[in-house]
């Protein structure tokens, strides 16, 4: 299936407070389906890996509050989504990429 | 008399002193290094602090001279601000949700090893207590002072025996779920202790008043008020910071330099008053963790600051040491170090017997308990700056050198009886 038309886009969430409303984001730009992970950056790990002073934050591994997002979608909803992020607070915005797709698989 | 003082321009020596800290201090914070120290022996050099350590007294009187007492007295305001930024850190662990996920059972491991960190200190102190009292006569008119500053150092020896050092990764032999839970509750007892060490430590240096022309005055009366006092100041502060980083609206620049004026200020007004700069800044830190979400924001910008000021610490601790005091240092240094690779993985595999299901009781990661904090010099220099001529440079001296013993000492498995042969076929199918 040729797929040229479609875009895969990849977005880390570092908060939780940005997270409700680039989903609601997601779904008033007709991106039904999305898949989220919950995810650690570099600095997370080592932070948790090695610390120095404070080391009782390894009691919660989870505290992070980033999420990865990632979705297939046509071009028009990802520049609906991409405006809606563009207003965002710049401490709120994620960090992501769009990139274009050859082909797919499993998508009905 | 410090370039300050004296109103001149900073001297080519001070400038080389600044000029190092922060070199090293940021190389320390670098991505390179942090690669290098994922390697295990080196990850203990480096975040153990001892490379940092060995570029001060290179850099001390030992070594070049480039960093000597009265450069180190001009530095005064940094080390100060660098301490509160340590207590900070450790402060800031403490918000509801991480509180809320100690266990009951890593509480009581902690009031354990504060008891045997009070018996270990004392009998430390009492094998440098001539060193320590030095020109005071404990057994004439001089009794009082020596009794008051053989408790103030006993105190801060105390205060750096609790606890472990919290980075465990270099101990790690399995990712076995028993061993991760181990290493979980190994870096969580070094961050409660590490708490529970700058209290005992602001609290022992109380009854001494060091603004005496470079001696010491006892003021056991006064120094509970200015405690208090600080305390006050620094919450005072803190609420301000408070009201400023509430507004989740700021952006996190703006909140990161609202919160380093905070940490200035309260370090600014902990030295004014001779109080503990790691108490003013563990204060502010726990403050600013009750902020919710924008405080695991500040924390991990707190936390990314973290190689940089251990950098900075053992540079300052490593230049400021002295060894031509004796023997003494050296006997006391080895029985510290001694009594903590004998006592403190004893203590955890006591206290954590009730658990041996799910935790690796045996694994290598016990031996991480025997590990001096990095906390330990930071409560050090802390008593550097208060305690007065020679006691300062002693506690400091035993402190850093227990510490680095204490390193290379749980690096030492225990001897153990060879296993049997295993048979050929079995060898090959495991």
């Amino acid at each position: 299936m040729d797929d040229r038309g479609m875009r895969l886009v990849v977005l880390v969430v570092r908060s939780a407070e940005s997270f409700d409303p680039l989903i609601n984001a997601l779904l008033d730009a007709g991106m039904t389906g999305a898949t989220v992970v919950d995810s650690r950056g570099l600095a997370a790990v080592l932070r948790q890996e090695m610390p120095i002073f404070a080391g009782l934050a390894a009691l919660l591994p989870q505290a992070t509050g980033s999420r990865m997002i990632v979705s297939i979608a046509t071009r028009d909803s990802i520049d609906s989504l991409m405006r809606f992020i563009d207003d965002m607070p710049p401490d709120l915005r994620p960090v992501g990429a769009v990139i274009p797709i050859e082909r797919t698989v499993g998508l009905s | 008399m410090t370039a300050a003082s004296e109103g001149t321009l900073p001297t080519p020596g001070l400038v080389i002193a600044v000029v190092a800290v922060a070199i090293v201090a940021l190389l320390a914070g670098g991505a390179r290094m942090e690669r290098v120290a994922r390697i295990p022996a080196v990850g203990a050099l480096v975040h153990g602090g001892w490379v940092y350590c060995a570029i001060g007294i290179c850099l001390g009187p030992i070594g070049v001279h480039a960093i000597d007492a009265q450069r180190l007295a001009s530095l005064q305001p940094l080390v100060s601000c660098l301490l509160a930024l340590i207590g900070l850190i450790a402060g800031v662990q403490c918000s509801p949700a991480i509180m809320r996920a100690v266990p009951a059972r890593l509480v009581g491991l902690a009031s354990l090893d504060a008891l045997i960190a009070l018996g270990i200190g004392a009998a430390v102190t009492l094998l440098l207590a001539r060193s320590i009292a030095g020109p005071l006569d404990l057994a004439g008119p001089g009794r009082a002072e020596g009794l008051l500053l053989l408790a103030a150092a006993m105190g801060t020896i105390v205060a750096a025996a609790c606890g472990w050092a919290a980075e465990s990764r270099t101990l790690i032999a399995s990712a076995q779920p028993r061993a991760v839970r181990m290493a979980v509750l190994i870096q969580a007892g070094g961050g409660l202790s590490a708490l529970i060490a700058i209290a005992l430590s602001s609290v022992a240096v109380v009854p001494l008043d060091p603004a005496g022309g470079g001696g010491m005055s006892l003021a056991p009366a006064l120094g509970a008020p200015v405690l208090v006092a600080t305390c006050i100041a620094a919450l005072a502060v803190t609420a301000i910071a408070w009201f400023l980083l509430h507004d989740a609206s700021r952006d996190d620049s703006t909140a990161t330099v609202t919160l380093f004026g905070a940490l200035a200020l309260v370090a600014g007004i902990a030295s004014a008053a001779a109080a503990s700069p790691l108490l003013a800044g563990m204060l502010l830190g726990i403050c600013i963790a009750q902020l919710g979400r924008r405080a695991a924001r500040l924390l991990s910008i707190t936390h990314a600051s973290e190689p940089v000021a251990a950098a900075a610490l053992f540079l300052l601790a490593g230049a400021q040491l002295t060894l031509h005091e004796g023997a003494a240092i050296w006997v006391a240094a080895l029985a510290l170090a001694t009594a903590r690779r004998a006592l403190k993985p004893a203590v955890v595999r006591m206290a954590l017997r009730r658990e041996r299901a799910s935790v690796a009781l045996e694994s290598p990661l016990v031996r991480a308990s025997a590990r001096q904090s990095p906390m330990a010099v930071a409560v050090a220099l802390t008593a550097h700056s208060v305690l007065p001529a020679p006691a300062g440079p002693i506690v400091l001296s035993v402190i850093v050198l227990a510490g680095a013993l204490s390193w290379v000492m749980a690096a030492l498995p225990r001897i153990q009886r060879s296993a049997p042969a295993m048979p050929a076929g079995l060898e090959d199918a495991r």
